[in-house]
């Protein structure tokens, strides 16, 4: 039994508004009225707010040809006008005929893969990208494991073949082009990164050519920038969630034990040098921070709670000093609730008077209707310590009770006290959690920053921490989620790199 | 000649005889006939320890020119010789040292001349198995080292039995008849049976309760029974041999590195564009941040912002600002509450920032810093100067320097001979900003370079 080829692991985007899996993602056109920040369409009938959150793109034939292959992030939807306001401006006003497309949440995978690398400032599944050299040859994807560089591919007359290679690198081994090809694969030398090609075999070159192209990563094609309004929202931040539908293509061999993890910012591993840091903001000098961002990042240590860890925002560092945010995160476990608690409520203790701004709301016994409502909520911007049994009050409206104390912590890391000689690492800008699709249908969130039902999220960051999908069958479907965690005062940083990377045999 | 063997074969070999020669080091022997068909060669059988060196040879007055052969008891070939003898006259000489302890056989061949006499040496003698005859501690290996080889304890039994007429006529010599020269199977069968009557004859020896005649029979068939199974065990031994040759498993394979694949996710965090307004207790070092104004908003004010009493630093930071140590230029001085004039409009005075002294020309030039945009510009700067802090600025300065519209940095001269404080604040007619102070130390003696030297850092006010 073969092990799958690195073309055959296939990711899709998810839509919402899909019917079933595979759907084509709808294609939108634009109607007048629209603004450099507004796209009004009436085909958008959805509810009020339901595109917050999204992330779309104009076709790359669009008719405005500024906006050809433009991706943009959705701010809000307003039903009663059909109106996207978008997180900014878009370089020219969408004019009415102007084609677009849309993905939000879960529900179904949709049968248009995430995007691959630019390749001389172009998506190839936008653009076609053809060379000028080889004639006959068109470029339709670009995978992202070749990687920045220049891309040089390679046509050989009296072997009929065409190879690739990054930069220096050799090439790699030549695809038989003596007949024409339709999504054919040349691998570049190390067996894995690839290009996918159409080829005219009738209208290939008669002699040896070569074409360059300088491949570059996509920026907000799959995860939207962290906009202004929410990384300063004064409500303790927000979390947002985004899927990616992952299909094996093979139609015959399994991908055994495939795994993923999750890009973060460069920089060694070090230790705290001096000084410690409690559960407020403060600082402390690490040993070598050397090549670390200088704003805007997360730090795990991985001494404390046992080895588990716990994590930190830093808000800035200045040499090897790193200034942090304080932890105003926590979890707080519920029972007996009567009255729905929602995302965005302002959540205070009866007794404690400690308050919070709830993020998230995770019922996992009982209803809200029963007055037996149990489960955790995750809670921001958090004022003191709820307590064991008190009422738990929303507007001075008993709606459950606490069922322990609150506890303090960031992206499901326990909140505690760091001290010198502590083991850090930088860690990912975004978690990630499996979720299995019941009969190819993804857990269907209501919006972008409510959390999927029964995926569990962590930091992976690395082969040893990798997220275990198990084996993937031929044509069988895993879905990976993203959360997104942004702090109230998140910094702003540039180039944010959450790629995910798989892995299998 | 000794025993009933002939020399014709390794199974039929002569055994040394340890009483032809003093020391049992020679034996002695004849060749009848020179080439096929007669006895034109001798087989001697020996038992060898291993590590110890023998020297065999002919020895003059050997009647033709020998060769002679080594073998082992496997039958293979070990070495030869036909001139090497010490006598000289084509004797024959073999060193050897085995390297296992056994049986071997050295053949004595006619190479040339007339068969006759010949004298073999081995200096030291080859194991006798007369003197283990003799002791019963030891039985019990010889009864193992004669199963392997058995025509030979026949002619040792033989010899033994001499002495014991009883024992000796059993059957051997009538059935065979010429026992020397008989069927060689026969001889061998027959060796075993005497051969183990041996041993039970030493076995009663030792043993009393073992004396009756009918437990010695007993012992007898029991002991060939073993002998037999003893040299069906030999059969595996052979097998193991075969074992290395034949093993082979072909096992070739590569190591393959897992697949790969990214998904490119590349995005931006981004702050809101607008200013961050902040304010500094200039007496307890307190920072409250007083709000945001975004960019796009009209007016761009922060209104009804309650501030303490007491006198505040107001601060505007980009968004982009991220480092609380970076002080901003656009600082501006409220007195707020009575000191400020209860209630009424509020008016700034610029705080003095990075106070500091430099020695230029062995003269004290004193340099500060204040926003540089900074408008209107009705004020002066006060400097005031005195031995303690913080200095007096109750009263009219020491002296005074202009402000300059868009200038940011001022200065001013000192000549200074002792130790002093010196304390500058914006001043205009009416009012007085916060006063920045700094100690400015004097010596007529230069300090030592560079040990002792250390930034003086005292500083008040803004």
């Amino acid at each position: 039994m073969a092990t799958p080829t690195a073309d055959k692991l296939r990711v899709h985007f998810p839509s919402k508004n899909l019917a079933a899996d595979g759907d084509a993602l709808p294609t939108y056109t634009a109607d007048a009225g629209g603004a450099l920040n507004a796209i009004v369409d009436a085909a958008l009938t959805q509810a009020d707010g339901y595109w917050a959150g999204a992330v779309g793109w104009f076709l790359g034939n669009t008719p405005t040809v500024a906006l050809q292959g433009q991706f943009f992030h959705v701010k809000s939807f307003d039903a009663a006008t059909d109106k996207l306001t978008l997180s900014r401006e878009l370089p020219a006003v969408p004019a009415a005929g102007d084609t677009f497309r849309l993905v939000l949440g879960g529900n179904w995978r949709s049968s248009h893969e995430t995007f691959g690398m630019l390749m001389g400032g172009v998506l190839p599944e936008l653009k076609t990208v053809s060379g000028v050299n080889i004639t006959g040859v068109t470029i339709k994807k670009a995978s992202a494991l070749l990687g920045e560089g220049t891309l040089t591919v390679q046509y050989t007359r009296s072997l009929q073949i065409l190879r690739i290679k990054i930069s220096s690198q050799a090439l790699g081994v030549g695809l038989d082009v003596s007949a024409s090809v339709t999504d054919g694969i040349v691998f570049a030398a190390d067996g894995q990164a690839f290009i996918q090609i159409d080829v005219n075999a009738a209208s290939l070159p008669t002699v040896d050519r070569a074409d360059t192209w300088t491949l570059a990563y996509p920026e907000r094609t799959l995860t939207p920038d962290y906009e202004g309004y929410e990384t300063k929202n004064d409500v303790g931040g927000k979390t947002r969630y985004r899927l990616e539908c992952v299909r094996n293509a093979d139609a015959v061999d399994s991908m055994v034990d495939l795994t993923v993890y999750a890009g973060k910012p460069s920089g060694a591993a070090t230790t705290i040098a001096t000084g410690s840091l409690g559960t407020g903001a403060g600082s402390f000098d690490v040993a070598d921070a050397t090549g670390w961002p200088t704003k805007g990042f997360w730090l795990k240590n991985k001494t404390v709670n046992a080895g588990v860890g716990d994590c930190r925002y830093v808000n800035y560092r200045s040499g090897n000093t790193l200034y942090c945010l304080g932890v105003d995160w926590a979890t707080l476990a519920f029972n007996t609730g009567t009255s729905e608690i929602k995302q965005g409520d302002v959540l205070s203790g009866a007794t404690s008077g400690a308050t919070a701004v709830v993020d998230q709301v995770v019922v996992t016994s009982g209803t809200w209707a029963g007055g037996d409502a149990a489960g955790t909520l995750l809670l921001r911007k958090v004022v003191g310590t709820f307590q064991n049994a008190e009422y738990l009050r929303v507007s001075s409206v008993n709606m459950a009770r606490a069922a322990g104390a609150s506890a303090l912590g960031l992206r499901g890391y326990a909140a505690v006290a760091w001290a010198a000689g502590n083991a850090l690492e930088l860690l990912p800008d975004v978690d990630i959690g499996m979720n299995k699709p019941a009969a190819n249908q993804y857990e269907n969130p209501a919006a972008e920053t409510v959390q999927p039902a029964n995926v569990a999220f962590r930091a992976a960051w690395d082969k040893t921490t990798a997220l275990d999908l198990g084996n993937l069958a031929p044509g069988k479907l895993q879905g990976v989620w993203r959360r997104e965690w942004i702090m109230d005062g998140h910094q702003g940083r540039a180039g944010i790199v959450a790629d995910t990377r798989y892995s299998w045999s | 000649m000794p025993g009933l063997e002939n020399g014709s074969s390794m199974q039929n070999a002569f055994s040394w005889d340890h009483t032809q020669y003093p020391g049992g080091t020679r034996v002695f022997g004849k060749l009848t006939s020179y080439g096929g068909g007669g006895n034109y060669q001798d087989y001697w059988a020996l038992y060898l320890l291993a590590g110890k060196t023998y020297v065999f040879q002919t020895r003059l007055p050997t009647a033709f020119d020998p060769y002679i052969y080594l073998y082992d008891s496997a039958g293979s070939y070990l070495a030869y010789d036909n001139s090497s003898g010490d006598d000289g006259g084509g004797m024959a000489k073999i060193t050897y040292t085995p390297t296992k302890e056994g049986w071997y056989y050295i053949i004595v061949y006619l190479n040339s001349g007339t068969y006759g006499s010949y004298i073999l040496e081995s200096v030291p003698a080859p194991q006798s198995f007369r003197v283990f005859a003799g002791s019963t501690a030891r039985f019990g290996a010889r009864i193992a080292l004669d199963a392997a080889v058995a025509a030979r304890f026949e002619a040792i039994r033989e010899k033994n039995a001499a002495g014991f007429g009883d024992r000796f006529s059993v059957y051997a010599p009538a059935q065979t008849g010429n026992a020397a020269r008989g069927s060689a199977r026969q001889a061998r069968e027959h060796a075993r049976a005497s051969r183990f009557e041996a041993v039970k004859i030493a076995t009663v020896v030792v043993s009393a309760s073992r004396y009756s005649a009918l437990q010695a029979r007993e012992g007898r068939q029991g002991a060939r029974f073993s002998a037999r199974s003893g040299q069906g065990i030999v059969l595996p031994g052979r097998f193991d041999v075969r074992q290395p040759t034949d093993a082979l498993v072909p096992a070739r394979f590569g190591a393959l590195g897992r697949v790969e694949g990214i998904v490119p996710a590349r995005h931006n965090a981004l702050v809101p564009p607008g200013w961050a307004l902040y304010a500094r207790n200039a007496d307890t070092g307190e920072v409250v941040r007083l709000g945001f104004i975004p960019a796009d908003a009209e007016p761009k004010q922060l209104a009804d912002v309650p501030l303490a009493d007491g006198v505040w630093e107001i601060e505007v930071r980009p968004a982009e600002w991220y480092w609380e140590e970076c002080r901003g230029r656009n600082v501006l001085t409220l007195i707020a509450g009575e000191a400020g004039g209860g209630g009424d409009p509020l008016q700034g005075l610029p705080a003095i920032q990075n106070l500091r002294r430099e020695i230029v020309s062995f003269q004290t030039v004193i340099k500060w810093n204040v926003v540089a945009e900074y408008e209107p510009g009705a004020f002066r700067f006060g400097l005031w100067f005195g031995p303690a802090s913080p200095v007096d600025t109750s009263g009219p300065p020491d002296q005074t320097v202009a402000y300059a519209a868009g200038q940011g940095e001022y200065q001013t001269a000192r000549a200074q001979t002792v130790p002093e404080h010196v304390a500058v604040a914006a001043c205009a007619d009416t009012e007085q900003g916060p006063a920045a102070e700094i100690f400015l130390d004097w010596d007529i003696v230069a300090p030592e370079s560079p040990g002792n030297q250390h930034a003086q850092g005292t500083a008040t006010g803004g």
